[in-house]
């Protein structure tokens, strides 16, 4: 399905000999987040995932027994570490639609039982906040819903560049929603940011970061990120996007720095289209723009 | 292709739709009008002398008090509620009210009866805890967030040990130590509603109260647990400690904070002026750090060197859905003079069937399971009798701690 039978090493509606580094990157970005994921679900074998298949149903949950949630859960993740290997040998569409919708699913999930961070907001309805998931997770769905979009599906014809540029949207929204969500996270405190600051302090400096210096941190920090996710969607300022593939890559590596490689560094991996989408992005806005004039020139 | 691929994308949509407006069921529990309902006996500060009791009504009302008499007494003393209000979340419409009380005596019997705006509820007592060295016993659970009928039996069950905890010579049952995960989704004041209707069935026919110790665990989130506890508004700690009589000490932590800030600081003084006091010293909290189905929470590297340093007898945990006891443990190592940690959670939730493969839970050292239960100890001056109770009764485990040698509560372990 890739351009040119090639295995879709290249992005479709963009100049051919530009745009071997955007699929790239946007094909190592997923295979790293399959990586992760493979470790998350098939070895960890703890995930909001997991937790959804085992839930009763009248509490949210699917309410499978529990040897038909672990063996699925861990087929899952046996898939996602071979459609990780696919995509870098070629990714196809049969490859990256099932990506999306895992990190689809994993979403649903943590929607349906309340996983993770909810907004306390008192004016947010319940129901409303409950979403929140689907905002921390756009970027993690936008990559391979990215890859599907400029390299699985083929084509090198108008509509080809016409879903360049859909595509190029949805992932600058979806880094632009993600940022935002993790910005009211921080100005939330999020407890689990407070100890990722604290930990990563210890073991990186052998530092007491208080807790009150921690929240202070994290204030600014949300501020920068809700500010950083504005400009982000408002402007196509390209340091705006080089600073979020920055702060999105020093926020997957805390994961590491605060409680250890050996337990965490999955936790990394699924992050990583943090760094790769905003990359992608200023890529794809600097790429679009000499494809049409190309264009304009034949 | 291109047809193909939109056919694709469009059953995914549609699929994704239906996935999206699939409801979560509710479930509404009945308090009506002005009559108090859904009580809770709370115990979050010095259990000899004083208690929080909680109740709703359906209408806001104006008059909410409590008649309250000391055994043995015919002096009534009506105490009006120090704080009313709605709980958060739009339905169902639901207030609170607390009265506190203060200067009780210890080991006493108090008969109450809630009244608002002139409806009275049945009459019902409890009693504080001893302020002398005596035997007695709690229970201990956790994750009753789903599986409401089995809550719904296992809350009578609750009802029944303690009415007979009473009877004979036996080490009377003197409160309720929950872990968390009360409900599904802590945002949600219909699920906390049929929680409280449900706690209901924790009092027994005679209209004994169960005290609860409360810990709020990873689904109790936002601001309803703390208007059901009867915590301060906006409360984001959680996190306290109480002596059940003069030798026995329990530390409630709150896993869904900041674990590595403040409140591990908090943690070590509190130990380090506990431990030399107290014949048992334990500690309770929702996620595992020796969990026996899901990863370790990092309490395991904050509060677990603490819990060494000073000897903690026992860590309570929930989140795993499954029957816990390791052995003791100190240094990731079995060692006589280290930790146990139960758990993990059975008073409704689905169990799960823990990871026997793990060094802390291999037997013949530790016991693990799968069943509806409830946890049992009985402190007395020699000993820390620990009990697994199933439905009907059954007891699946039972191990004796012994007290520690006098050396070891006296001083923390060098590091």
């Amino acid at each position: 399905m890739g351009e040119n039978g090639r295995g879709g090493d290249r992005v479709t509606g963009i100049m051919p000999e530009k745009n071997g580094t955007i699929a790239w990157l946007l094909r190592v970005t997923v295979a790293l987040q399959c990586l992760g994921n493979w470790r998350w679900l098939a070895q960890i074998g703890e995930s909001p995932l997991l937790s959804w298949l085992l839930g009763p149903v009248d509490v949210g949950g699917l309410g499978w027994s529990e040897a038909t949630a672990l063996a699925t859960h861990s087929a899952i993740g046996w898939a996602a570490l071979v459609a990780g290997v696919c995509v870098l040998v070629r990714p196809c569409f049969v490859v990256t639609l099932p990506l999306v919708l895992l990190q689809l699913c994993i979403t649903i999930a943590m929607w349906r039982i309340g996983y993770g961070f909810k907004p306390l907001l008192v004016w947010l309805p319940p129901e409303v906040g409950a979403l929140f998931p689907f905002l921390t997770q756009a970027a993690r769905i936008s990559a391979p819903l990215g890859l599907l979009l400029l390299v699985s599906w083929g084509g090198k014809d108008r509509s080809g560049e016409q879903r360049a540029g859909v595509a190029t949207s949805l992932m600058r929204w979806a880094i632009g929603v993600t940022f935002f969500a993790h910005g009211v996270e921080a100005l939330q405190h999020h407890p689990a940011f407070i100890d990722l600051l604290i930990g990563t302090a210890w073991r990186l400096f052998g530092a007491g970061l208080p807790q009150s210096g921690a929240e202070r941190l994290l204030t600014i920090i949300g501020v920068l990120d809700v500010a950083i996710a504005l400009a982000c969607v408002a402007t196509k300022i390209r340091g705006v996007l080089w600073w979020m593939a920055i702060w999105g890559g020093i926020t997957a590596v805390s994961r590491t720095t605060a409680f250890g490689f050996e337990i965490s560094w999955h936790q990394m991996l699924v992050r990583m289209p943090h760094v790769g989408v905003p990359i992608v992005v200023v890529l794809l806005w600097h790429l679009l723009p000499c494809s049409q004039s190309a264009r304009d020139e034949e | 292709m291109s047809i193909r691929c939109n056919r694709v994308l469009m059953i995914v949509l549609l699929a994704v739709a239906a996935l999206v407006s699939w409801p979560i069921e509710n479930r509404v529990s009945a308090a009506e009008g002005a009559q108090p309902a859904q009580w809770r006996l709370i115990w979050t500060t010095d259990p000899a002398t004083s208690a929080t009791l909680a109740w709703s009504t359906s209408l806001a009302g104006k008059e909410h008090r409590v008649h309250l008499r000391q055994e043995g007494s015919d002096q009534v003393v009506a105490i009006e509620a120090y704080r009313n209000g709605r709980y958060s979340g739009k339905s169902p419409e639901l207030y609170y009210h607390y009265v506190k009380f203060d200067d009780l005596q210890p080991a006493t019997k108090y008969h109450v009866e809630i009244e608002s705006d002139g409806n009275r509820s049945r009459s019902m007592f409890f009693i504080t805890a001893p302020d002398e060295d005596v035997p007695f016993s709690i229970l201990f659970g956790a994750d009753s967030r789903s599986g409401l009928q089995e809550r719904r039996k296992m809350n009578a069950m609750l009802s029944n040990m303690v009415t007979e905890s009473y009877q004979g010579d036996r080490a009377p049952i003197l409160a309720f130590v929950h872990a968390g995960d009360f409900i599904v989704n802590g945002l949600k004041l219909d699920q906390w509603s049929v929680w409280m209707s449900d706690h209901e069935l924790t009092v027994g026919d005679d209209g004994r109260l169960l005290p609860i110790i409360p810990a709020r665990g990873n689904h109790d989130v936002g601001e309803i647990f703390n208007e059901v506890f009867a915590f301060p508004a906006k409360e984001q700690t959680n996190y306290y400690a109480i002596n059940l009589s003069p030798e026995v000490r329990m530390v409630t932590l709150n896993s869904e904070t900041s674990i590595a800030g403040d409140q591990t600081k908090w943690l070590a003084t509190e130990l380090a002026d506990s431990r030399p006091k107290n014949r048992w010293l334990l500690a309770q909290y929702h996620r595992p750090a020796f969990p026996a189905v899901k990863r370790p929470a990092i309490s395991l590297l904050y509060w677990v060197p603490l819990f060494e340093e000073y000897n903690v007898d026992m860590a309570c945990e929930g989140d795993g859905h499954n029957i816990k006891r390791t052995p003791p443990i100190r240094a990731s190592k079995i060692d006589p003079t280290g930790v146990t940690y139960i758990g993990e959670g059975g008073l409704g939730v689905g169990q799960r069937t823990p990871d026997t493969e793990r060094w802390y839970l291999r037997p013949p050292h530790a016991k693990t399971g799968s069943e509806h239960h409830v946890q049992l100890l009985t402190f007395d001056k020699e000993k820390l009798m620990y009990r697994v109770v199933l439905f009907g009764g059954e007891v699946f485990d039972e191990h004796t701690l012994a007290v520690r040698p006098a050396e070891q509560r006296a001083a923390k372990v060098s590091k």
